[in-house]
């Protein structure tokens, strides 16, 4: 008997739908009990993949591969190692200098310093995780600070060893803030960077710390760039936070 | 056939884990354009578990859920 193959396929398909939307659906139920294997075994990828590419970057493989062609071996073999050492000397001496900051932090606000595990620029949802969970005494909603004291974001979850923060500049992300005494909603757009508006006549310049309303100890970011035509009522605003994201290695999370 | 589709789907991994949402957005669309894959449904559930948070509406999920149905009839009527 013949059996139409597109029938058959579409009806696996209808199928596979069915179960992905089970399995999320089941997840949300429990609280995330299918996520915690997810985002173990994710990590664990990350990290290898990362230690890779930090070793290809080190020995200096890319940078000198034209130089190679043209320059003696040895010499060029040379420099590439000593390169390869100064930039990790310099890797380590920044991140001591992060660590220097995070401790006058611990000094004088209690929490919990924790290294970055996962890329800061890769998530769809402006989401990154720290190596810090519930066993360190992280809890959902603390605030996480970088190692200079500016709030990066919340605690989104909580798992035994690790943590999932949410930035408040995630793509999608209303956030209620206060700049030069006045209340600004802002929407994230990811990648540290937001937008507002604010009504004319507010004295706001390029480099006006933002604090969330509520807290107005830890800068959560700085304006940018203000916009506005003469005959509009309002400016808008172009907010950044004050760190560069993609070299925080350190951050201090709020107890 | 299947070792491109695995190939597909294993690029989009670990480049959404890696390198940048893109990477699995443009696999998901790939395999759903040439195949009724059912791997880009899994990609897309795997990014929401690990990136989202608990509770958050999972947006790869659905879009993917919409682009693997949207382009059925134009599979139907390309590659059958």
């Amino acid at each position: 008997m013949y059996r139409d193959p597109t029938k058959r396929q579409r009806k696996n398909l209808f199928y596979a739908t069915m179960f992905v939307l089970a399995l999320f659906a089941f997840d949300y139920f429990s609280g995330g009990a299918i996520r915690i294997p997810v985002r173990s075994t994710g990590l664990v990828l990350w990290g290898g993949a990362n230690n890779v590419f930090t070793r290809i970057g080190a020995s200096g493989f890319f940078a000198t591969r034209a130089g190679l062609t043209r320059e003696n071996k040895s010499l060029q073999e040379r420099i590439a190692a000593m390169q390869g050492e100064l930039a990790a000397a310099r890797a380590a001496s920044s991140r001591m200098k992060e660590l220097e900051a995070a401790a006058h932090l611990v000094a004088t606000t209690p929490g919990v310093s924790a290294p970055v595990v996962s890329s800061l620029r890769v998530s769809p949802y402006g989401t990154f995780y720290i190596g810090a969970g519930s066993k360190d005494g992280v809890q959902k909603g603390a605030l996480v600070l970088s190692a200079e004291g500016f709030a990066l974001g919340r605690i989104a979850d909580v798992f035994t060893a690790e943590s999932l923060v949410r930035e408040f500049f995630a793509p999608g992300e209303k956030i209620e803030a206060i700049v030069a005494d006045r209340p600004v909603s802002l929407s994230g757009s990811g990648g540290g960077n937001a937008k507002g508006e604010l009504p004319r006549g507010a004295s706001v310049e390029a480099g006006t710390m933002i604090f969330a309303r509520g807290d107005r100890v830890h800068a959560i970011g700085v304006v940018g760039h203000i916009e506005g035509d003469p005959t509009s009522a309002s400016l808008k605003l172009y907010v950044r936070t004050p760190v560069n994201l993609e070299t925080i290695s350190y951050v201090y999370v709020l107890q | 056939m299947n070792w491109i589709r695995a190939g597909i789907f294993a690029v989009g991994l670990l480049g959404g884990l890696i390198i940048s949402p893109w990477i699995p957005g443009v696999c998901i669309i790939l395999l759903s354009l040439r195949w009724r894959a059912f791997e880009a449904l899994f990609l897309a559930l795997l990014m929401d578990l690990f990136w989202s948070p608990v509770g958050h509406l999972p947006f790869f999920t659905i879009g993917t859920i919409a682009i693997v149905w949207v382009l059925e009839p134009i599979r139907r009527e390309f590659l059958t």
